[in-house]
């Protein structure tokens, strides 16, 4: 049984046009794949400033997965389910 | 080998003649060198000093550890154990302080990015309110 789990977190800001998108390829992603395990959330970066600068976030939108950054801009939906693929397989991003 | 009038090197470092010459009687700096008519002349390797004396100096290091630093910087191999240690620690202060300033410098983009992306509200005024109403 795969008891890998995967955080998600889409770092956005009110002011960016393409964070509203960013939140939806996570979210329309997740309900077609299926992921188990997989949870996400949406971080505002004024409001958890500590957290984003300490993930290396410096631009909005971006995404971490298990609290690393991968996605510095926007991805593709395939971007983005190849990561997450990818994470439940080795069990993190460790190595890369 | 150039060498400068202390006028020069106070506008220079941005210190004070009085401090120039106040290094120069406590022993922060060897005896400066003197012109014919009996004025200052700083060498580079004086300058040198100077710079490294402000810099410590800005990292809130009193005039004695600087004095201990200096010795350090003279004569590195032959530096009595107590100078190497202040060395380690000082080095471990500015090793803190860089970390300091990279994740301000962090902040800083990242609030810079989100204001050149904004055409309406600017994150930095809001993160700046913020900070006002939580102290």
């Amino acid at each position: 049984m795969n008891k890998v789990s995967v955080d998600i977190e889409v770092f956005t800001s009110t002011v960016c046009s393409n964070c509203q998108r960013a939140s939806r390829v996570v979210e329309q992603l997740l309900e077609e794949a299926g992921f188990v395990n997989v949870t996400w959330r949406e971080v505002d970066v004024v409001e958890e400033i500590d957290h984003t600068v300490a993930l290396g976030v410096l631009a909005t939108p971006a995404i971490a997965i298990g609290g690393k950054l991968v996605f510095s801009a926007l991805p593709s939906k395939q971007q983005l389910r190849n990561v997450i693929q990818y994470y439940l397989a080795s069990g993190g991003l460790d190595g890369e | 080998m150039n060498s400068y009038a202390i006028g020069k090197v106070a506008r220079q470092l941005a210190l004070s003649v009085d401090t120039l010459r106040y290094y120069e009687k406590i022993g922060l700096l060897p005896k400066v060198s003197r012109a014919e008519s009996g004025v200052r002349r700083y060498s580079d390797k004086d300058i040198s000093r100077l710079k490294f004396i402000k810099r410590a100096q800005q990292m809130n290091f009193t005039l004695a550890e600087i004095g201990d630093l200096l010795n350090m910087r003279d004569d590195p191999q032959h530096a009595r154990t107590e100078v190497r240690q202040l060395t380690e620690n000082k080095l471990n202060e500015v090793e803190e302080r860089l970390s300091e300033l990279d994740t301000l410098r962090k902040e800083l983009i990242l609030l810079v990015n989100l204001c050149s992306a904004s055409d309406e509200g600017c994150p930095i005024i809001d993160r700046i309110d913020e900070d006002e109403n939580t102290v």
